[in-house]
């Protein structure tokens, strides 16, 4: 394998995991508050057509990627308004929207089946950087998008651990009441974030559209957002660890590519399961590892309905 | 001036806050009839989702209800249609609900159907010349075996691990996707390919035989799906076994002080979740098309799992509920005809779910005015206003 290869497969990884990353990232912040939006999938869905119909109808990829946000909060705020204000169970409400997501994208999408994204996103070479022998290739020159999205991790581990406002989120997650007792608007907060990590879904479901496949199918997202969603699990709610946890998945994404390159005779197949086969296993070690050890990492009041008491 | 408004606001501590909205949500000390209230919200979700649902489309509402009609109730072809979709679902809600009764969640149903499906397939082809009598049922056992193989890793991941068995179920889904593309492109690939990915046809003694009732033609296999239910229901009341799972859905730990084995009740619930589900994908290949494909299930068991939720903890509710879902899943499919994405059933199956949330927050919670926000609290109380009416 020649290093130009090698560089541009890395290169792919990264690029390949961005919407992934984002949504992680996003849904990391929802659920240090106590709240697990798992109709992420359905959210990055939502954004991924809206992201596409914007950016077919406008010819801006920046207006898909805002619109695919904006619907992807919109849509988020939908789950934060039944279960955190309303209480309801979240794998309900989750496993409702997501089936609401995928009909309606679907119906609504069909017309834009097949048809080839005309608001690209390009890739943005950074100078100077971007002519490094193989490193210059493999990280340097992707898309503001991925460059933002691999940033974001550190911004959010700045914000939860070095700030009061992170402390507040973390005691909202921790210990709702003891939070309450403190005069931090414990709901307020909760659908504030749940609207947020929609956000970054959402624009991670409009980066699919426009940044990886360039087109719209239905059910374009194939997963990506339960991946997303296992990745924090993975990740231990360590922002540092989501980063690398979506690079991961990258990383198993390509290797299909290059199997058919090298010419390994694997079926295709094989490689379309790893990243599903990779996050159960990394999920069943990383359980295991936290088992042994006796850490619970996750917060406290996590999926736990807030009342006053 | 300014400064006194804010002044005013400053001396009552989270008076500022709370004047936006001075509503609060709390429980209900005693609520009651939550199942009533979750099923009116259903079916009031399945009315206001039917009235809207043509404006999605560019069909005149007239057509759209016209070929709903025709595709359910209004034909014999249709109710053949919906009878061979509540083969699979009713299946697909008692795959989800056991496990859901003692708080766990199914949401591989989907692959464990195709997981199913496949191992049977496998037995047919390896023994295609034996006689129907004989094949059918090894069928059967295979594909109860095949599903419950599928749950397997999540059962254990969860259990020993305490890794969430939502996610683990749900991504393994994929891989038996990928798993059955794999067997129909490559050592089953059809000798006559016809679209799709499709394996082989299995051979004919294979197939469930059909009944007519007064032309309406369904593959036997719906009989034992209706049966099941009520297999179940009895089981839950009649049985040991039965008693102690829904002891311990209520309440976990009283079930381990009164020495059961809750461990193993775990367990058999997941495994007996995906022996049902692959049976179902078992019956539904055996008793439709004939041959195994990747969109055998088309998003069955996600339908399923709204049954089950939607169902509570009874089995009956789930077979009366699955062949509701059975009719609009049927409805959905013939809107083809007139040009609308049959996909759109799947957007109304996960709005009614969410009335039913709302029927249930409305029967489990109130909404209480708190003290008037507009004349200040007394400084003299010493407790927080909350604390005055607050109910545990």
């Amino acid at each position: 394998m020649d290093y130009q290869f090698l560089a541009l497969t890395i290169a792919t990884a990264i690029g390949i995991s961005t919407a992934i990353l984002l949504a992680a990232t996003g849904e990391l912040l929802v659920e240090k508050v106590g709240v697990y939006n798992i109709a992420l999938e359905g959210v990055m869905l939502v954004g991924a057509l809206t992201g596409f119909i914007t950016g077919q109808t406008t010819g801006s990829w920046v207006l898909g990627l805002v619109a695919g946000g904006v619907a992807g909060c919109v849509f988020a705020l939908v789950f934060g308004f039944i279960t955190v204000l309303l209480r309801t169970d979240m794998i309900v409400v989750g496993v409702a929207l997501i089936l609401v997501a995928l009909g309606t994208t679907q119906t609504i999408g069909s017309s834009y089946v097949a048809v080839e994204a005309v608001a690209k996103i390009p890739n943005a070479d950074i100078p100077g950087l971007s002519s490094l022998p193989f490193i210059g290739t493999a990280l340097f020159q992707q898309t503001w998008v991925t460059y933002i999205a691999a940033v974001l991790p550190f911004l959010v581990a700045f914000l939860l651990f070095r700030t009061r406002h992170g402390l507040n989120m973390r005691a909202i997650g921790e210990n709702p009441n003891a939070a309450d007792t403190a005069g931090i608007a414990v709901v307020g907060w909760r659908l504030f974030y749940v609207g947020v990590g929609g956000v970054f879904a959402g624009v991670g479901g409009a980066y699919i559209t426009l940044g990886i496949v360039d087109s719209w199918a239905g059910n374009v997202t194939a997963g990506q957002g339960w991946i997303a969603f296992a990745i924090v699990f993975f990740a231990g709610w360590q922002p540092l660890w989501i980063l690398i946890g979506a690079y991961f998945f990258g990383a198993l994404s390509v290797l299909g590519d290059v199997g058919q390159v090298m010419g390994w005779g694997i079926p295709s197949e094989a490689f379309t399961v790893l990243p599903y086969v990779g996050t159960v296993a990394v999920m069943m070690l990383r359980a295991w590892s936290q088992k042994r050890r006796g850490a619970v990492s996750w917060p406290a009041a996590l999926g736990l309905p807030f009342y006053r008491s | 001036m300014l400064r006194s408004s804010v002044d005013s606001v400053v001396v009552v501590p989270g008076a500022s806050r709370r004047s936006l909205w001075p509503w609060r949500i709390e429980r209900r000390p005693d609520p009651e009839r939550i199942g009533l209230y979750r099923i009116s919200a259903v079916l009031l979700g399945l009315a206001v989702s039917l009235v809207v649902a043509p404006l999605f489309t560019s069909t005149p509402p007239a057509e759209f209800y016209s070929a709903v009609w025709s595709g359910t109730f209004g034909s014999t072809l249709g109710m053949s249609n919906v009878l061979t979709i509540a083969m699979p679902l009713i299946l697909a809600g008692l795959a989800a609900s056991i496990p859901y009764r003692l708080g766990l969640w199914n949401v591989g149903i989907d692959g464990q159907m195709l997981m199913g499906a496949w191992t049977a397939t496998a037995v047919a082809f390896a023994m295609p010349q034996a006689p129907g009598f004989l094949m059918i049922p090894c069928m059967m056992l295979a594909g109860m075996i095949g599903g419950a193989l599928w749950i397997i890793i999540p059962t254990f991941a969860r259990i020993v691990l305490g890794v969430s068995e939502v996610i683990t179920t749900f991504l393994l889904n994929f891989v038996a996707v990928a798993w059955v593309a794999y067997w129909c492109t490559g050592p089953w690939y059809p000798k006559s390919s016809a679209g799709g990915v499709r394996a082989e046809p299995l051979p004919a003694q294979g197939e469930l035989g059909k009944l007519d009732i007064q032309g309406v033609v369904v593959s036997w296999g719906i009989l034992i799906a209706i049966a099941l239910p009520f297999v179940f229901w009895a089981a839950f009341r009649f049985t040991r076994w039965g008693y102690e799972i829904t002891m311990i859905g209520d309440n976990h730990r009283a079930g381990r002080y009164a020495g059961m084995n809750v461990r193993r009740l775990l367990v058999t619930s997941m495994l007996l979740g995906g022996l049902l589900a692959g049976f179902g994908g078992t019956i539904y290949m055996m008793g439709t098309s004939g041959q195994l494909s990747t969109g055998l299930t088309n998003n069955t068991g996600f339908n399923g799992l709204v049954i089950a939720v939607l169902a509570g903890s009874n089995e009956l509710a789930v077979l009366a509920l699955a062949l509701i879902y059975s009719l609009l899943l049927a409805g959905g499919g013939s809107l083809g005809i007139v040009g609308v994405d049959s996909d759109l059933v799947f957007a109304i199956i996960g709005i009614t779910l969410i009335f039913g949330s709302f029927g249930e927050a409305y029967a489990r919670l109130r909404l209480v005015r708190t003290k008037s926000s507009r004349v200040p609290p007394e400084s003299t109380t010493k407790e927080a206003p909350w604390t005055i009416n607050s109910s545990h």
